[in-house]
């Protein structure tokens, strides 16, 4: 073997080996860009539920409905929830009776409906890994948990009433994690 | 040996594209900035106390707050 022939030897080697390097850094850099694909698309999907939250369509109506309705009733429900001669025990009955009469009195049930719902469909996205998991903790978390722990006996109040103990559980379950022991008083 | 020295620089030259096409996925950082206060001091992260009603930060004795 001359100095030509081995020259040529090493350069089809080294080119095979080239090729096939970037062949696997193009394979992976794809996946990486189909990735971040699907990571960007769930993002979009999240920030058209926050775009929805926040816009002035029939949810923000509701939610500014409930709004109202509590901070006109925060008084007596804060000073029920303070009074030191009720009990312990007693004080989870009292608070459902409060919040349903409050619901009963300023109509509000067609707005909480809407606002579980919301609330149930975020977190269906979520499960099914169509939405980002972190978008919609930043975003919703928050009032999610506030809402779901002011307005849960509104859940226990309807499913007594339908006869449907499933109903809003997804969102029940999701923001209290003792779920099945908070309809029991 | 200069078809060798060819082949290292293109080796070398589509390695380190390779790499940097490779680092620059997830490169930005994800975004950590602080929301804006009111004012300098306040403390406005959102910690569960600072958006609607919640009657747990009232009383937690209720059930609900048990989680």
């Amino acid at each position: 073997m001359d100095a030509q022939e081995f020259k040529l030897q090493v350069a089809e080697v080294v080119g095979t080996w080239i090729a096939a390097l970037a062949v696997v850094i193009g394979g992976i850099f794809g996946v990486f860009q189909y990735l971040e694909h699907k990571s960007a698309v769930r993002v979009d999907r999240s920030m058209a539920f926050v775009e929805r939250y926040h816009s002035d369509g029939l949810l923000m109506q509701a939610r500014l409905r409930v709004t109202q309705s509590m901070s006109q009733h925060v008084t007596q429900i804060n000073a029920m929830l303070t009074d030191p001669n009720i009990a312990p025990n007693e004080l989870a009955t009292l608070y459902h009776s409060e919040i349903v009469k409050v619901i009963k009195r300023d109509e509000l049930s067609g707005s909480l409906e809407q606002i579980f719902t919301f609330y149930e469909q975020i977190i269906l996205c979520r499960e099914l890994n169509l939405c980002d998991a972190a978008v919609g903790a930043q975003f919703f978390d928050t009032d999610g948990r506030a809402f779901l722990r002011t307005f849960y006996p509104h859940i226990c109040h309807i499913r007594k009433q339908w006869n449907n103990p499933d109903k809003y559980q997804r969102v029940l379950s999701f923001y209290i994690k003792n779920s099945d022991a908070v309809c029991k008083y | 040996m200069k078809i060798m020295d060819n082949f290292s620089k293109v080796l070398i030259t589509t390695l380190s594209l390779s790499c940097l096409l490779l680092t620059g996925c997830k490169s930005t950082p994800d975004n950590v900035d602080e929301p804006e206060c009111r004012e300098a001091n306040e403390n406005c992260q959102e910690d569960g106390d600072d958006r609607g009603y919640d009657p747990c930060l009232v009383n937690n004795s209720l059930p609900v707050c048990k989680s």
